[in-house]
């Protein structure tokens, strides 16, 4: 009897915080691009597809310092929005002592999003056709469904990035300090591939990698010494450019 | 001979210097062409419009006119030939400002990165590098830096104090262990003094004070 009031208490309580606090961005509609900048807090954007169904809306969750955390539905003093030059900036407050601010993000799928994560936490990102921008100090970066290009910049933290429609003269650069790095590409990519793992790496690749330098490949021994090559895949084309001072770097076909 | 006589009896009639002529078809032309002269002296005259003589007059006044301006195209015509060849010059002569302007007129962040990593088929010479030291410091994206570092890993005997000092303003780990990869490998006199202050940062992540800490021990071992 007890456990069956808990159970309905806490589906209560999830039902209440589910059940609100959309924020409707439509009113922007005619924006080409989202700048986002955050503190402290995961964020998560999710392209929707022009048709009927496409949503422009942002969840807004703060988590205090007791680890409290509730779904807003008021924004002010939290997040602000302004628009100049046709993009949306999305910047969350400076944190009040130990915050969190997680925002949740669905936008038109043809928006460029441009991501800042100056302190911490974890960024997915799926179904932008348009290209992305990340910086993140502190977490792992998962973005999926990516068209055009990315350029993303970690400090602590793995990079797992999936591409579609992949403009053929844009780069893909993939840099963090402490992590690993995985990339997948479509069969028919052609790239200029640059790689460096300084240590604890090893290089994985469904592609072969034509080049002059000698490519120890597919083998999970981590090296003691930096592996630094430059290659080709399928004759070469625009950079993909892959750098971590610590851990493997792993190129899929998708 | 006669005819000429006729033509004179004729002329003299109709100027009225004689009252008759002798021949009777000479009279007969005289007479026509007396009557001929006194029907244009009757016709009434008509003034030459206004507008016609301002037509000429400005025609008159526009011959002088573009007789000058060739004169003064004549005048700056060396000073241009002058520009014109000085400017080639600079054209030639001077390819890394070329480099450089090509660079400054891409908008986009994928633009400049695959501008920047192409250099990589390029040799480059001392101002090439003097101007990517100054692109390093200004530019915000680290995908840009880190590539900028990468590409002057190769020129490490050409890297001077622009390129050490970078440490000091950058605030992204990602870049910051970049350069001092690159660092680790230039000997460099005053390298360790710039490395000690750069340790003594607040904030610095603790993989790139790390780093920073080995060479340091690696360079007064």
């Amino acid at each position: 009897m007890k456990k069956s009031k808990l159970l309905f208490l806490v589906i209560s309580i999830l039902s209440y915080n589910i059940g609100s606090s959309q924020i409707d961005l439509s009113v922007y509609d005619d924006i080409e691009s989202v700048t986002v900048t955050s503190y402290w807090g995961d964020i998560n954007v999710i392209g929707t597809e022009a048709s009927a169904d496409r949503v422009f809306t942002m969840e807004v969750v703060h988590t205090d310092s007791e680890n409290n955390a509730v779904r807003l539905d008021q924004i002010e003093g939290y997040v602000d929005l302004s628009v100049e030059n046709k993009q949306l900036y999305i910047e969350t407050r400076t944190p009040e002592g130990f915050e969190s601010i997680d925002l949740n993000l669905k936008i038109p799928a043809h928006l460029f999003l441009d991501l800042k994560l100056i302190k911490g936490g974890n960024i997915y990102a799926d179904n932008l056709k348009n290209g992305v921008e990340i910086n993140i100090l502190n977490g792992s970066v998962k973005i999926e469904r990516i068209g055009k290009y990315a350029l993303v910049n970690a400090a602590n933290g793995e990079i797992s990035a999936e591409f579609e429609n992949i403009d053929s003269d844009k780069p893909v650069s993939l840099v963090t300090m402490n992590g690993g790095i995985t990339v997948s590409l479509p069969g028919n990519i052609k790239r200029d591939v640059r790689m460096i793992s300084r240590k604890n790496g090893y290089i994985q690749s469904d592609f072969p990698l034509a080049s002059g330098d000698k490519i120890s490949l597919n083998t999970k021994q981590y090296s003691k010494t930096p592996i630094i090559h430059t290659a080709r895949i399928n004759g070469g084309g625009a950079l993909l450019f892959l750098s971590t001072e610590n851990g493997p770097l792993s190129i899929k076909k998708s | 001979m006669k005819e000429e006589l006729f033509e004179k009896d004729i002329m003299d009639f109709v100027d009225g210097k004689a009252k008759d002529i002798s021949n009777e078809e000479a009279a007969l032309i005289g007479h026509d062409l007396k009557q001929i002269v006194y029907d244009l002296k009757s016709m009434p005259l008509e003034k030459v419009p206004t507008t016609t003589d301002k037509s000429i007059n400005d025609f008159i006044k526009g011959i002088p006119q573009q007789k000058q301006s060739i004169l003064r195209l004549n005048k700056w015509w060396p000073v241009m030939v002058a520009a014109a060849s000085f400017a080639l010059l600079i054209l030639v002569f001077n390819q890394g400002n070329s480099l450089q302007d090509d660079y400054q007129i891409l908008a986009s962040n994928p633009d400049k990165l695959n501008f920047i990593y192409k250099l990589n088929e390029k040799e480059l010479n001392g101002s090439d590098i003097a101007w990517l030291n100054s692109e390093l410091k200004k530019e915000n994206n680290p995908n840009i830096k880190v590539t900028i570092v990468d590409l002057l890993n190769n020129y490490q005997s050409k890297l001077d104090n622009d390129f050490i000092r970078q440490l000091e303003d950058e605030s992204t780990p990602s870049v910051q262990m970049a350069l001092l990869n690159t660092l680790e490998e230039i000997q460099y006199e005053d390298l360790n003094n710039d490395l000690w202050a750069f340790t003594e940062r607040k904030n610095l992540d603790n993989m790139v004070k790390s780093k920073a800490s080995s060479i340091l021990s690696k360079s007064t071992n």
